[in-house]
């Protein structure tokens, strides 16, 4: 609450999903409330339905932390891109191999499991472009550092969480479900610190001249790869 | 069980990512524009004479030295080449390393990058790596003179691998044109 308060008469132009995200959680939360209260018979399958479409929107965030981060590096997005398409038709596969199996109950047995695919996806793809950003040293402003960080860390820890949560014991799946909260609470901290206050996105030099043709780059970048293996296994050749 | 073990591993590599991309600094985020200093610099890879290797790794000199000296001087021969041809490896890696830190540094701006030759030049990259890790590996457990029967079966693997490049890069690209001089008036 504090956080959409604060930041979003500026911020939900730059980071629309996000807050329809952050707003869509803040209303089911709050109408969890009074379902728990009221019936609670009925918050079982509020909770895992809503947990599904809260999943599902994850996607969306994902997708607006790919293009605004890489909105200035068009050649790293073209290749997260492939990446990205790449583990898209993995997940197919494996949901096709899953239905057409011979598979009991296809896919998921039950929302848990279901939004256990679901999340351990989005781990996937957010890993993918971690490692991206790290490998080409992406340059990230706060304020989208904030939510790749608190974002990120909720579904690592989500991930985990739903899968004590549907493989162990009841009694590690009911300390398990404790740790959901903490966890959301540490993120929203970090959103909240995060989205305070606008920050600039960092400026980036443009690349020399001399490199403007990728082709040239690519080439010499290899030809002297290739140099240093030769000579690597050259002076060790029996 | 083996889906809910993938679903943790992931969990657990996605939060140890998270804090290594969290924690490594603004100072290696933000980086600084290549000049054409910089640019010229990670593109020479000066690499040590091979000639001057192959010679320092003789194993007649061990012979010699085994044969005229007694066991002290030749352990401290051996320790002395040791030393020197893990200060070359280190400084072929250092090299090497530079030259992928400024390709990544400035592909990622460049429109035209093209996902499978990044792929395939990471990979090389990753071969690169294990041979070095190897030989650097051997060198230090065997020592300098004894790896080269080992590293046979690493050159065999590695000329095929060096073969298929070869054949992408093409004969006639292997001189670069970023470190040949400028031309004359």
């Amino acid at each position: 609450m504090i956080l959409v308060l604060r930041s979003i008469p500026w911020m939900f132009k730059r980071f629309p999903i996000f807050y329809g995200y952050i707003g869509c959680v803040l209303v089911r939360d709050v109408s969890a409330i009074p379902i728990y209260r009221a019936w609670p018979s009925l918050y079982r399958p509020f909770y895992w339905s809503t947990a599904f479409v809260t999943a599902i929107l994850g996607y969306a965030v994902i997708l607006e932390i790919y293009s605004r981060s890489l909105a200035r590096f068009p050649g790293v997005a073209r290749l997260i891109r492939a990446v990205l398409v790449g583990l898209l038709f993995l997940v197919a596969a494996r949901v096709i191999a899953e239905l057409f199996g011979g598979a009991a109950n296809p896919l998921a047995s039950s929302a848990a499991l279901l939004e256990r695919d679901l999340r351990t996806l989005q781990a996937i793809l957010l890993g993918a472009l971690l490692g991206i950003f790290s490998v080409y040293r992406i340059p990230i402003g706060k304020n989208l550092r904030g939510i790749i960080v608190g974002y990120t860390l909720y579904v690592g820890v989500r991930v985990i969480e739903l899968t004590a949560y549907t493989q162990s014991a009841r009694a590690v799946g009911i300390f398990v479900s404790k740790v959901e909260p903490i966890s959301y609470l540490i993120c929203l901290g970090v959103w909240t610190v995060a989205l305070w206050s606008p920050a600039p996105e960092p400026i980036t030099d443009a690349a020399p001249n001399i490199e403007q043709d990728y082709g040239l780059l690519l080439q010499q970048t290899r030809t002297q790869l290739l140099r240093a293996c030769t000579f690597l296994t050259r002076t060790v050749r029996p | 069980m083996i889906p809910a073990l993938f679903s943790i591993v992931i969990g657990v590599l996605l939060l140890g990512l998270l804090a290594y991309w969290a924690f490594r600094g603004s100072s290696a985020v933000l980086r600084a524009g290549f000049s054409p200093a910089d640019t010229s610099e990670a593109l020479r890879l000066e690499l040590p004479p091979v000639d001057l290797i192959e010679r320092m790794l003789d194993p007649r000199d061990l012979a010699f030295v085994c044969k005229e000296s007694p066991v002290e001087t030749v352990r401290l021969f051996e320790q002395e080449r040791q030393a020197l041809a893990i200060s070359w490896l280190r400084h072929t890696r250092r090299q090497v390393g530079r030259l992928m830190s400024y390709h990544v540094g400035v592909v990622g701006q460049n429109i035209n990058l093209r996902p499978a030759l990044e792929i395939k030049l990471g990979l090389h990259y990753v071969r690169f790596l294990v041979v070095y890790e190897v030989i650097l590996g051997l060198s230090y457990i065997l020592g300098p003179f004894r790896i080269r029967p080992i590293i046979s079966y690493v050159i065999g693997v590695t000329t095929q691998l060096r073969g298929a490049s070869e054949k992408l890069l093409g004969a006639a690209q292997l001189s670069t044109r970023t470190s040949a001089p400028p031309p004359t008036q």
